[in-house]
């Protein structure tokens, strides 16, 4: 029989990993899973990631594990206080000092388990990467090509005079 | 698959591309072959997008990153203490000219494009793009009317305008907006005003009363105000949660203040961002029945900087805070206006009223003088002066004072935790210098954590004091940790011909505590000079002694009390940019003394050169 409060995840690619179930919790998706599945000590598979963005997300949730309680006060604020809310400590910024595609990867998985601290966290460094960059600059970041034919860039062309209204 | 399109599109190219190339004989012929190519080049364009992994994000995510770089660009922008200094379109056209996918789902999402510049010539299409969605609206007077086609705009969308906010250059033309302001008080959630320049006209000329709605908002849930002559709505703003007065003298108007906070009674967080004038007379606060504000949560006051001499107006911001019957959980925040006025000695430091049992946490460092007190409520204030253990430091200059804490014994006997940075331009009586912390100490029968932080070890003799007094009674009985973190690295001591390292005095000092019945739980060691990090367990009196080579005074400032850090933390993000304080100096010292390149010349014009008692 084993530690009743640790678990196993399974990465995509094989990779094993036992944590805390109080970690995994952040994970909505997970925190379901264990309540529907109870006392187990089966492992659980996480199809759609990998080992390496895996070892990410557990370190994620075992550094913001005490954050939960801090935040689950009555949210008066109304719809967008998740934006404001998502501040990025010097701990997060490193933490997503990363190469890109383990960056949005790390952002996709958050998206996929529903832990919405990690998709805030992740979506705000993104936000602030883009921030104050013109269109060429954002492709030149993320590798993005411009795949607008001639004529529609003219047509955005008139739309460039939006940018400086006030 | 994008390689099985790639052989698709090269199929396609080779069957076309023969059947041009044996006709070419006109330049209609060679502009088909053009197009050809281009179209192709343009399909291995979107192909070679597929393996970008941003533009492959699901659309969700990309909907929340454009939403938060909309909202950032749009909070700056448009915050009510500042002219829309960015344009909030900006973000927005950035976003939907990187490719074809990520227009795609920007426009596809109504609620990027609610927010609408009425003078500008995407305000139409903001409108259609915006489908069905409510609107936010920045209107302003140019020239000092609204223009016919804002006019227009605002009347065509009154019903969908849930969030307004109007520019106009002085205080009388938001007049023009009475009417507007009227029919939309049943479904207006949001309204931000700014004024931008001052009648420069005598306050009590000021017509800064008068009723924004005709007398009542039923929705306005948020209701921001930065105006340099004083505005006070009169309508009564029974769902209000948000209040926001910036850029003005409200004490000039504490009395209508006061009554309007009446009028507000389901307020949630009040930010007062004041800009206190010079020569003004002051209108005594005079109201003496509580105001009763069950919902508050925060209540923020800032003070901006100011130019010129003026007395202090702490009597009249506190008197208004001492009538506020703050709920159980409230956090309070005040940043207090630089003084001039130390010359007679320093204003004590306010007692907040906070319930039975308070306990305060006392942060000195180059920012200024921070007091957390925290009861059934948590007030943060922020004296701009640092008031250290000897002295007083203004922006414009430095005051000695026997004892700076004269008057705040009442808040000093509540501090459990004490935070002290030395400063580096000290230049006061030796004599203070060397008794000032014992002398604090012992206002402080409760504390029971210091962090102390100083240059060249001018604190060193006041630390020692503080834990071998001499005297018939042991100073702060409840004290368990101490930190000293110091650019020094040893001391000369009149007995001894080579000087002493520091640490050997400090544990010295704690030894002879511990002989005298009040060992220390935690004593923890940093400096630049510390070869080799490590820790001691049960030695010189001391149950855990960690000796560091790093700077541990932001985790300790940090660690103290994190929901009051955070959000103080908040609150320093919405004051107006301040010029930089020594702190980030004292960081980039700690680095150059790590490296081994001492700044020498820092410390031999600011004269830290100390007699050894």
């Amino acid at each position: 029989m084993g530690d009743s409060n640790r678990l196993t995840l399974v990465a995509s690619d094989g990779g094993k990993f036992v944590v805390d179930k109080e970690v995994v919790q952040m994970s909505v998706l997970l925190k379901n899973m264990i309540e529907d599945l109870g006392e187990t000590d089966e492992s659980i598979p996480i199809p759609n990631v990998t080992s390496p963005v895996l070892t990410k997300v557990i370190e994620f949730c075992e550094n913001h594990r005490t954050d939960a309680a801090r935040t689950d006060g009555p949210n008066v604020d109304g719809d967008d206080a998740r934006m404001r809310t998502a501040v990025v400590s010097d701990w997060d910024r490193q933490f997503f000092d990363v190469d890109q595609d383990l960056m949005f990867e790390i952002i996709v998985a958050a998206n996929y388990l529903d832990i919405k601290s990690l998709v805030d966290v992740g979506c705000k460094v993104v936000a602030d990467m883009i921030k104050g960059k013109s269109p060429q600059e954002i492709r030149d970041l993320f590798d993005i090509v411009n795949d607008f034919s001639p004529e529609e860039e003219a047509a955005l062309r008139k739309e460039n005079e939006w940018a400086n209204d006030r | 698959m994008s390689s099985s399109r790639l052989a698709e599109l090269l199929r396609a190219l080779e069957e076309e591309l023969p059947k041009e190339l044996s006709s070419i004989n006109d330049a209609p012929s060679l502009h088909r072959i053009i197009d050809i190519l281009d179209h192709a080049l343009l399909d291995v364009r979107k192909l070679c997008n597929l393996t970008s992994v941003a533009y492959k994000l699901p659309s969700e995510i990309l909907l929340f990153i454009f939403d938060l770089v909309q909202h950032d660009t749009a909070r700056e922008a448009g915050h009510a203490t500042v002219e829309l200094s960015a344009s909030p379109n900006s973000s927005l056209v950035s976003l939907t000219h990187v490719c074809h996918r990520w227009r795609a789902v920007a426009l596809g999402y109504p609620a990027l494009w609610t927010g609408i510049l009425s003078r500008s010539s995407s305000a139409e299409t903001f409108v259609e793009r915006a489908c069905d969605m409510p609107l936010s609206v920045v209107a302003e007077v140019v020239g000092g009317r609204l223009s016919k086609p804002t006019k227009r705009l605002l009347w065509r969308l009154r019903a969908r305008i849930q969030c307004l906010h109007i520019v106009v250059e002085f205080l009388p033309q938001l007049l023009t907006f009475r009417k507007m302001l009227g029919r939309l008080s049943s479904n207006l959630l949001s309204l931000a005003i700014v004024v931008r320049r001052s009648r420069r006209m005598h306050p009590d000329r000021l017509e800064h009363l008068f009723p924004l709605f005709g007398g009542r908002a039923p929705c306005l849930r948020s209701l921001s105000i930065s105006s340099p002559d004083p505005l006070m709505p009169t309508d009564h703003f029974l769902a209000l949660a948000g209040l926001h007065l910036s850029n003005s003298d409200h004490t000039q108007i504490l009395n209508e203040l006061s009554q309007l906070l009446r009028r507000t009674p389901n307020l949630e967080t009040v930010h007062l961002h004041l800009r206190l004038q010079d020569a003004v007379s002051l209108v005594p606060f005079n109201t003496r029945t509580p105001i009763a504000l069950p919902r508050l949560r925060r209540f923020c006051v800032t003070s901006l900087p100011r130019l010129f001499y003026q007395p202090p107006r702490r009597a009249d911001l506190y008197s208004i805070l001492a009538h506020i019957v703050f709920p159980p959980d409230a956090v309070v925040t005040i940043q207090e206006e630089a003084s001039y006025s130390l010359s007679s000695g320093v204003h004590h430091l306010y007692m907040p009223p906070v319930g039975p049992h308070p306990r305060s946490i006392v942060t000195v460092d180059d920012s200024g003088t921070v007091v957390t007190t925290r009861g059934s409520s948590t007030f943060t204030i922020a004296y701009q002066e640092r008031i250290t253990a000897a002295a007083i430091m203004s922006p414009f200059g430095l005051w000695t004072n026997d004892n700076p804490f004269v008057g705040s014994e009442h808040l000093l006997s509540t501090v459990t935790i004490l935070l002290l940075q030395g400063a580096l331009s000290w230049r006061w009586p030796v004599k203070n210098n060397l008794t000032a912390l014992s002398r604090l100490a012992a206002c402080m029968p409760l504390l029971t954590e210091l962090v102390v932080r100083d240059f060249a070890t001018e604190m060193l003799p006041q630390l020692t004091r503080l834990l071998d007094h001499a005297g018939t009674t042991t100073l702060c009985p409840l004290l368990t940790s101490i930190t000293f973190i110091t650019l020094g690295s040893a001391v000369s001591l009149p007995d001894a011909q080579e000087p002493q390292p520091i640490l050997e005095i400090l544990l010295r000092a704690t030894m002879r505590r511990a002989e005298r019945g009040c060992p220390l739980a935690r004593f923890t060691f940093c400096s630049p000079y510390v070869e080799q990090e490590h820790t001691l367990h049960n030695a010189y009196g001391v149950e855990q002694v960690s000796v560091l080579r790093r700077d541990v005074w932001s985790e300790c400032s940090e660690g103290v009390d994190q929901d009051a850090a955070a959000h103080w933390a908040d609150v320093k993000r919405s004051f107006p940019q301040q010029k930089l304080g020594r702190t980030r100096g004292y960081e980039a010292l700690w680095k150059r003394h790590v490296e081994g390149d001492p700044p020498a010349r820092v410390f031999g014009a600011c004269g830290h050169k100390h007699q050894w008692p």
